[in-house]
């Protein structure tokens, strides 16, 4: 919508601009009732400004409306100081940054405030559509005023719409709860519940949100009776800078070929049943790489502990929260690979590449919906070997539905239910020097329990192979051969 | 990198069974020789079956019907079950009765539970086939799955292990 405002002459906006500074307000502020949106025009006074009337020059209190967070007087520079030690004792390698800054409620009360005041004086400006919302916002001249000490130090340039790497700056105002009480008085419904809820609103219970919504739709004359502007008896101060960068995400493929590993770190009571984990033995060498210290790891699907995965192996994909290493290139990453590879015979990785966050639901797919081929180890339990009608049976068996009920193994956490579920294709074959074993290959349905099918889990999948076979049969060992989903996308190294 | 399936593992001629692998033996011996045989597995989940010095395997009968009917209001092929923690399912305990066992000769067995938990679900092919309560006592004619309650410490107070009830039975 285009700024309506500057359609009325300079005369109007310079006399605006004074009876706002007669307020008590800084000059920048003043200006921002004038929808100025060029960060120049904060940099820079514009000589043209009546200056400030001599004795509040002399012993200036803050700015009415911003509290001296962007006073001239005020304004304390050594918060890009302050940021900038702060990112790089942390190391951060993105080029660019962006701020959010979080303000007091109170700030808001004391625009309002000035609005009211200003239309009230110049009623010529609500013809023009003028709204509150107008107003340039004070985050934006925070930034104008600070941005070019910031790149300076930083050596990153400032990107005013959100970059992936944001430094969180906290104002805080000393008297917010007492002068914010005004809110509770003008809409004591919204706020009176807050008090008894200590945990939900522990970090205050004036919200910009609550805030915005009193504000919105009060009147002059209400907002009045609850609130006069003041001049302020201190001015802001800063909080804590935090810093974080958006999540990285890298995906792969790994090979399991230990039957004593788990997926991910498998904790009884607190404490840690097994040595390692797929998941530890890689993101041991990618948080160092990436400067992370906290990982999300999720896959199409997983294995048992005694179940090997071969073949190009499962898909997976790691979020690599906040970190502080994200300017690199695929030849660094397949460098982690080897490192991987070479750390351990337990799992091998391959494919490993950035991904976007995007791309992360097609595990999902994989897991719910492709086909798995698998090749199980079995034994009869009546000594029998099977015959060649028995094998010519078993192989003629195509899309064979089962009915599995949840396994008894896994029933303590999942809710009872019986899912119906394909067997595609079985082959199998003796194995010879060994009676009564023989070699299974399937092609299942995902999500097809194998161990049950084999030995019918006390007849709770049904059909299962001992029905199949007519006789007990049990299963040795199993392999993953294969996970049929086509991703991460195949990389040549 | 990856040796073939029948090398990954060590072979062998016989191996331990499902049962042996993932759960513990209990057995409750009771008057009347109305034993049963509890399989408590790690993850709290709990089956019940007949141990094989029940009175039944003495005689040669056949059984007509497992009634699930236990009371005049408590029929435990009714429980329903939802989400993991297995809600609305009906609260047994040690003397919970969970099945009554009717034998072609007209003598009735009470099954007790023998555990305290929620009942997860009985085993509906003992209606349709209740002799599976003869032939596969062990397995197939299991006669309910409970849940123990997660948390609590396993109580096995009220049983006794397979090495204690082979050297009973076998006097």
């Amino acid at each position: 919508m285009a700024p309506a405002i500057e359609i009325h002459s300079e005369k109007l906006n310079l006399k605006i601009i004074e009876y706002i500074q007669e307020l008590g307000s800084c000059w920048r502020c003043a200006i921002r009732f004038t929808r100025e949106r060029k960060p120049e025009a904060y940099q820079q006074k514009n000589l043209d400004l009546k200056q400030e009337p001599e004795e509040k020059v002399q012993k200036t209190s803050p700015c009415v409306i911003c509290l001296g967070l962007v006073q001239d007087q005020f304004i304390k520079e050594c918060i890009t100081d302050e940021i900038s030690q702060r990112v790089i004792e942390s190391d951060y390698d993105s080029p660019t940054f962006s701020c959010m800054v979080s303000l007091p409620v109170a700030i808001m009360l004391r625009e309002q405030a000035v609005w009211f005041l200003v239309t009230e004086k110049f009623p010529e400006l609500l013809s023009t559509n003028f709204k509150i919302d107008h107003v340039t916002s004070l985050k934006d001249v925070w930034k104008f005023v600070f941005s070019e000490a910031l790149e300076l130090k930083l050596k990153k340039k400032l990107e005013y719409s959100s970059s992936s790497f944001q430094i969180q700056v906290n104002v805080l105002y000393q008297d917010e709860i007492s002068e914010c009480g005004a809110l509770v008085d003008m809409c004591p419904e919204k706020f009176k519940h807050r008090y008894k809820q200590t945990r939900v609103y522990r970090e205050g219970i004036f919200t910009r949100n609550a805030a915005h919504s009193v504000l919105s739709g009060i009147s002059s004359l209400n907002f009045k009776k609850h609130y006069t502007l003041k001049v302020p008896n201190v001015g802001t101060h800063y909080g804590v800078v935090q810093c974080s960068h958006t999540s990285i995400h890298i995906a792969g493929r790994y090979q399991k070929f230990s039957r004593k590993l788990c997926q991910t770190p498998w904790l009884i009571e607190g404490e840690k049943h097994m040595d390692t984990s797929i998941q530890e033995l890689i993101c041991k060498h990618l948080e160092p790489f990436f400067k992370t210290q906290s990982v999300k790891f999720s896959s199409s699907g997983r294995e048992d502990v005694d179940v090997r995965t071969l073949g190009l192996g499962r898909p997976f994909a790691i979020e690599l929260l906040d970190p502080h290493r994200t300017l690199f290139t695929q030849v660094e990453i397949t460098q982690v690979q080897i490192i991987i590879n070479k750390s351990t015979d337990a799992i091998q990785i391959r494919d490993l590449q950035l991904v976007t966050k995007e791309q992360l639901s097609v595990l999902k797919e994989g897991e719910e919906e492709k086909t798995k081929i698998y090749r199980a180890l079995c034994v009869t339990l009546d000594g029998s070997t099977l015959t060649a009608e028995d094998l010519d049976r078993i192989n003629g068996t195509t899309e064979l539905v089962l009915m599995q009920k949840t396994p008894l193994r896994v029933l303590h956490r999942r809710p009872l239910a019986v899912r119906p579920r394909t067997v595609h294709q079985i082959n199998a074959t003796l194995l010879d020097d060994y009676p009564g074993h023989f070699i299974m290959r399937l092609k299942t349905q995902a999500g097809t329990y194998i161990k049950e099918f084999v030995h019918g889990d006390f007849n709770r999948t049904v059909p299962n192979l001992c029905i199949l076979l007519g006789r007990p049969v049990d299963i040795v060992a199993l392999d993953v051969d294969a996970v049929e989903l086509d991703w991460p996308p195949a990389l040549f190294n | 990198m990856a040796v073939p399936l029948e090398e990954s593992i060590t072979l062998s001629v016989t191996y331990p069974s499902v049962i042996d692998r993932y759960f513990t033996r209990r057995y409750i011996q009771r008057d009347g020789d109305n034993d049963t045989c509890l399989l408590y597995h790690s993850n709290k989940i709990c089956l019940v079956t007949l141990a094989k010095s029940h009175a039944i395997f003495k005689k040669d009968v056949a059984i007509k019907k497992v009634n699930f009917k236990v009371g005049e209001k408590l029929d435990r092929t009714n429980n329903k079950v939802s989400g993991k923690k297995k809600h609305g399912g009906q609260y047994v305990d040690e003397h919970s009765i969970l099945c009554l066992v009717e034998c072609d000769d007209d003598s009735v067995y009470t099954v007790r539970a023998g555990v305290k938990g929620k009942l997860v679900e009985v085993n509906e092919h003992l209606i349709g086939d209740p002799n599976l309560l003869l032939t596969k006592a062990e397995t197939d004619g299991y006669i309910a799955v409970v849940l123990q309650k997660l948390g609590v410490n396993c109580n096995m107070s009220n049983s006794v292990s397979k090495e204690e009830y082979d050297k009973v039975v076998d006097e």
